[in-house]
């Protein structure tokens, strides 16, 4: 149980606004969560946060991950630790041929520790990071030419989830934390980024999905789905609820909220 | 006759000084004493943040013979260059003023091509030099234009025939070692129709403490349908002030590419301007600077559009730290006439600190109709979401950034035309970032 994911009364402003009110969220090894909520709730915010952006600033609460407390954390060394973060929008990064990055962020991985330098078995092997982005490649259905591409750049809006994708299968995360990868794929692509997802399932990862649609749920299938509302998370559930959401949308759920606030006031 | 060379100044007996020591014929000794009217005539140019006139131009040496080469000061990147055995069909070394070594095999000789040291050429090539050194390339309009073309030493003529390709890049290494140097190497290339080539300098200090004074000339003749990629890379030491000019002339179908590398030098002034001289010419003058502390370069580019239907692009990209100076200026001239001209031209610097300052001033001076030239220039720091995206995938901080800067240069570094200069280039970028991140 070591690698519980535990965020505890988290609130973040960004720029002096408030947005996260206080997010309790427990993530235990081996379970995906999908975290859904309107525009502007906060889903964003809260993934942004747990990788530590220098934009979010966290004013209260805490986040522990494998018994680290994450809040006192550079985000490499949350990297490190295994959480990795799909971004919603990757940035274009001119000049740095995908695979180079990828070579630099998987060598700052798998780094020898101060004893095991001198072993020669413990020493990155070029050959094997060249296997396994070969692999992941092919689970993604992506050409090799892309990554010789500069990372991102002039990349569709699919082929930027998709990159993301590709960086998270090789850098092999015990965490993962998805900020809307499915927004703007087609079905295909959809299904062919949550085979990717799944591939990585087992009683060692854990994953949070955020995201508008339960259409890669339906391939995910979560245990938990959390809808986010003026951030806070005001309704847990299991799959149902995503499929609530679809058939009602959010109004019912914001309208309590909001119902409630107004009686606190 | 010869010991005034090896005391400082560079006067007018220097100059005699130095026609003597090589024996030189008329021509080239009244073209000398011209250029040395001018070099008296013309006053210092003014750059912002430094002051050249404070640098007495009379402390240094016209003409330093080759003592032996040493390179117990040497860094490693250059001891380990010089002592590599090189299969280059030709390679010279320069050392301060005089030719170390040189070599050039018999099958480039045989094709007619001709690499070889810029005196031996005015004594074995002698018309074919005077017909193209330092001619109307070489207006004498600023100082220290007039003082290389007084009294340039060493240096080389590269001269290919017509329909010669070649297939190497021709390298010549420059090195600077003594004490109070003063370097003027001139390099002239002669690139007859419709060939081919690549020529690659190289400039490193083998001595971090000697102060010198290089002021190099670089002159490219493309004639018509001929290419000519020339690379270069300047890592002087930080107390040698650095003042080049370079000139290109592409004709008709000709182009001429230019990659200059900026790392060395207390003080650095280039000159460039490409002339498009006939139908379908082209120009590319690409380059980029890394510099720190109190490095200063001062890049100037010039495209002369002379004739219709021609293509220039002009990218200089710099990357600035600590209190470290960039000035750009660049011009596009279309002449009358010179319709549907094709001009582009960028500065852009990355800065990563506040104490730097980067200037840019582009212009345009259009006097034809139907054109197209666009120039833009712009200077940005080091982006946080972007070094957090890096960052989120376990790069360290410096990681990220190095990673941001080295991508900034990447299209630069990819425009050298021999993959091993390419290679010294990024481990030069990669030893002065690791010496200022420590």
């Amino acid at each position: 149980m070591t690698d519980t994911l535990e965020i505890k009364g988290l609130r973040v402003n960004v720029e002096d606004k408030e947005i996260l009110k206080g997010v309790d969220l427990t993530i235990n090894s081996g379970e995906i969560h999908a975290v859904m909520g309107p525009n502007g709730s906060g889903k964003s915010t809260l993934a942004y946060s747990l990788m530590g952006h220098p934009k979010y600033e966290v004013t209260g609460g805490e986040i522990t991950y494998k018994g680290e407390n994450v809040l006192e954390m550079e985000p490499e060394d949350r990297s490190k630790l295994g959480m990795f973060l799909a971004f919603q929008y990757p940035f274009e990064i001119e000049g740095v041929p995908l695979t180079r990055f990828l070579m630099t962020a998987y060598k700052a991985h798998n780094a020898p520790s101060e004893e095991e330098k001198n072993d020669p078995k413990k020493r990155i092997k070029v050959g094997e990071f060249r296997k396994i982005m070969m692999e992941k490649l092919d689970l993604l259905k992506m050409d090799v030419s892309f990554i010789k591409r500069y990372l991102n750049e002039g990349f569709s809006g699919g082929e930027k989830k998709r990159a993301e994708v590709l960086q998270m299968l090789v850098l092999n995360p015990s965490l993962a934390i998805l900020d809307e990868t499915d927004s703007g794929l087609d079905i295909d692509s959809v299904r062919v980024v949550a085979e990717a997802i799944n591939s990585l399932r087992g009683p060692n990862f854990s994953a949070l999905m955020v995201t508008h649609y339960q259409r890669i749920l339906n391939y995910l299938n979560p245990d938990f789905v959390h809808v986010v509302v003026d951030g806070r998370i005001v309704e847990s559930g299991d799959r149902q609820l995503a499929l609530k959401l679809e058939d009602e949308g959010y109004d019912w759920i914001v309208e309590r909220e909001l119902g409630k606030q107004g009686v606190a006031a | 006759m010869t010991n005034i060379l090896t005391q400082a100044g560079l006067t007018q007996e220097a100059l005699k000084a130095l026609s003597d020591r090589f024996d030189e014929p008329n021509w080239l000794r009244e073209k000398r004493q011209h250029a040395f009217e001018r070099y008296e005539a013309l006053g210092i140019p003014q750059t912002r943040y430094t002051k050249i006139r404070s640098l007495d131009l009379n402390s240094f040496l016209p003409y330093s013979e080759a003592s032996e080469l040493d390179l117990s000061k040497a860094p490693s990147i250059v001891s380990e260059l010089i002592e590599a055995k090189t299969d280059a069909d030709a390679y010279g070394i320069q050392i301060d003023s005089s030719i170390h070594q040189w070599q050039v095999t018999e099958e480039l000789k045989s094709k007619g091509v001709i690499f070889c040291d810029l005196h031996t050429a005015v004594k074995e090539h002698g018309e074919l030099v005077q017909k193209y050194l330092m001619q109307d390339l070489f207006k004498l309009q600023i100082k220290f234009e007039a003082m290389h073309a007084a009294f340039w030493s060493g240096g080389v003529f590269v001269y290919v025939p017509k329909n010669v390709e070649l297939e190497t890049p021709l390298h010549m290494l420059n090195l600077h070692q003594g004490q109070q140097a003063g370097m003027f190497n001139h390099i002239l290339i002669v690139a007859e129709q419709g060939s081919r080539m690549t020529f690659m300098e190289e400039n490193y200090a083998l001595n971090r403490d000697a102060v010198a004074l290089h002021t190099g000339g670089v002159e490219v003749w493309a004639m018509d349908g001929a290419h000519v990629q020339i690379g270069s890379i300047q890592n002087w030491n930080e107390k040698t002030y650095s003042f080049g000019t370079r000139r290109g002339r592409a004709h008709k179908d000709a182009s001429v590419d230019w990659t200059l590398g900026w790392l060395g030098g207390r003080l650095t002034m280039s000159h460039l301007s490409n002339e498009l001289a006939g139908a379908g010419a082209a120009a590319y003058d690409v380059q980029m600077s890394y510099s720190h502390r109190k490095q200063h370069f001062d890049i100037s580019s010039n495209l002369v559009h002379q004739v219709p239907d021609t293509n220039g692009e002009v990218r200089v990209r710099n990357v600035l730290r600590d209190k470290s100076r960039s000035v750009f200026s660049g011009l596009i001239r279309i002449e009358p006439g010179a319709q549907r001209s094709n001009a582009y031209q960028s500065q852009r610097a990355l800065i990563l600190n506040p104490g730097a300052r980067n200037d840019a001033s582009p212009s345009l001076e259009i006097n034809a109709n139907d054109v197209r030239c666009t120039h833009a220039a712009s200077a940005s720091q080091l982006d946080d979401e972007r070094l957090f995206y890096l960052r989120s995938r376990g790069l360290d901080e410096d990681q990220a950034k190095k990673a941001i800067v080295d991508g900034f240069f990447q299209p630069t570094v990819d425009n050298i035309n021999m993959p091993v200069a390419r290679e010294r280039l990024e481990r030069l970028i990669d030893e002065k970032w690791e010496k200022d991140e420590t």
